[in-house]
């Protein structure tokens, strides 16, 4: 399977339309980007100046080739781009804490270091930002203007309504409220920011200048015509960056007490059964060899890491933040390259967004994966949400060719708890019923009781459609 | 005295300013107009911290070359 290249398309991407410096668009199955002649100045300044160069030295900036292709638009074409491929495209409301920050400071050091080479960034959207080899990096090489003299930075709205403020709600309010991404494509409203906002926040300078006063300012200054006289030093700008670089910093999470962070020292495992389902699940995938795995309710990433040990690109979901955030401080620690966590709540996953609901790509659009884990999983869809078996397996199959999943009957002690407070209307949840279905789907290939516990684990492979 | 005259040279590069450009997004006004305001006090925010680095890394430069010629 191929799947995180769109297919062939005659337009540009759903994304790719605002800026008229060019656009993204496939063709035969590469990603490539066109630079318009209206950004020949800028991109020549780009790559003549060296910024380009410094950028992708420290890793900054996803790195390009120039193609030899004709572009989608050939009549308005300077250059066709070829990027680095990404795996996989994640959003900020797919972040944990720690993601959103670090690609906030990215951000400004990247607007930093264009500076020092005569250049500025003429947007800061968080969506601008992936993870690639594990570190966040800036995807859009046409982000980048010459600067203009004295003055403001134009992408100062911007930075403010992407990090600063889903960060602050986060840091001081709920780390769930990045979620309000979806709401508002364009980044957090800053009134709406500082409405939702403690009090005390209007005591730390650089959030009561950069969010409150900002807020302020939008509202009295909403239809007041620019004094394009009026200007703004490099010093000052510096300095503006320094303060928003302040605030990032100081804004800190720490992951713990939810139910999920602290599961593997609250399951009921035994230590035999645990390593007997490393073992069972390393040898399903050493079977299948996939090169993208998706894995689902990930939780701190303990089976992700069975496949991206493998070299396998694997992406950890789980609905937890403190989970994620975990998982993507332990990534970040031990230099992990081929592991992403996300936030994904599986009862309700991302969907297509922005305009003509194109912009950003639903979890379902991003596949298929060439292989799903769904471990200690299908009993919280099953039981806890309500999802018939039949709606599960088509759903595992419209996602990936293989699936290693786990059974976990209604008489395991956590399917108990699930059950402890609500009335048992689940007499289909039963282990013959989920191969039974499971099978007008898949065909099982292995199937394993793990052992010193009532579970089983199987490999499966979808069946064709039609 | 070099300190003094970096700290006047970046008040100075402060004051000097030029134009302004068009974007293809909307900056916003408000969020223009604040720029323009908090730029002074940012600025100078900016400039102090760098004098105050500077002036923290001569001060342990003086102690650690006093340390060294002790030695």
């Amino acid at each position: 399977m191929a799947p995180e290249i769109p297919q062939d398309q005659e337009s540009p991407l759903g994304a790719s339309f605002r800026d008229p410096s060019g656009f993204l668009f496939v063709s035969a199955g590469k990603l490539y980007r066109q630079v318009n002649l209206a950004y020949k100045e800028n991109y020549d300044r780009l790559m003549d100046t060296g910024l380009y160069l410094a950028l992708v030295n420290k890793g900054l900036l996803v790195p390009h080739v120039e193609a030899d292709h004709p572009g989608l638009r050939p009549e308005i074409a300077y250059k066709i781009l070829e990027p680095e491929f990404i795996r996989f495209i994640s959003y900020p409301y797919e972040w944990g804490f720690s993601q959103l920050k670090d690609a906030a400071l990215l951000t400004l050091q990247i607007q930093k270091l264009a500076l020092e080479f005569g250049m500025s960034l003429k947007d800061s959207s968080a969506y601008n930002i992936q993870f690639h080899r594990g570190r966040p990096v800036l995807i859009d090489t046409l982000s980048f203007e010459i600067y203009p003299q004295g003055s403001p930075w134009v992408a100062y709205r911007q930075f403010c309504q992407h990090f600063l403020a889903p960060l602050t709600l986060m840091a001081y309010r709920d780390v769930r409220l990045n979620q309000l991404f979806k709401a508002h494509i364009d980044g957090l409203p800053l009134d709406l920011t500082g409405k939702i906002l403690p009090f005390k926040t209007r005591f730390k300078l650089p959030l009561v200048m950069h969010i409150h006063l900002h807020a302020l300012s939008q509202r009295r200054y909403s239809s007041a015509a620019l004094d394009t006289t009026r200007t703004m030093s490099k010093v000052a700008l510096l300095g503006l960056l320094d303060s928003l670089e302040s605030g990032v910093k100081s804004l800190r999470w720490n992951p713990k007490g939810t139910e999920w962070a602290d599961y593997y020292s609250d399951t009921n495992y035994t230590a035999e059964a645990l390593e007997h389902k490393k073992l069972l699940v390393g040898e399903y995938l050493d079977r299948i060899h996939p090169s993208l795995a998706w894995d689902l309710g990930a939780n701190v990433g303990v089976f992700s890491r069975l496949a991206s040990e493998r070299g396998i690109f694997t992406v950890a979901f789980d609905i937890d933040p403190a989970a994620v955030e975990r998982n993507y401080i332990a990534c970040k620690n031990r230099n992990e390259t081929h592991l992403l966590p996300l936030v994904q709540d599986l009862s309700n996953p991302s969907p297509n967004l922005g305009w003509r609901s194109s912009e950003r790509t639903s979890l379902i659009h991003r596949g298929p994966a060439d292989a799903i884990m769904a471990l200690a999983l299908i009993h919280h869809l099953a039981i806890s949400n309500n999802v018939p078996l039949e709606s599960l397996a088509g759903f595992f199959r419209d996602l990936a060719k293989w699936l290693i999943i786990e059974f976990v009957p209604k008489s395991d002690s956590q399917v108990q708890r699930l059950l402890a407070s609500r009335e048992d209307i689940f007499s289909v949840y039963t282990q013959d019923n989920f191969e039974r279905v499971f099978l007008t789907c898949f065909q099982i290939q292995r199937k394993s009781a793990i052992r010193d516990s009532e579970r089983w684990l199987y490999l499966m492979e979808a069946l064709p459609l039609g | 005295m070099e300190l003094t005259s970096h700290f006047s040279t970046e008040v100075y590069r402060y004051i000097i300013l030029t134009s302004s450009v068009l974007a293809y997004l909307d900056p916003g006004s408000g969020s223009f107009i604040l720029q323009l305001i908090l730029a002074s006090l940012v600025g100078s925010l900016f400039v102090f911290k760098n004098f105050w680095k500077k002036l923290l890394s001569f001060v342990r430069g003086i102690f650690s070359r006093d340390r060294s010629d002790k030695e």
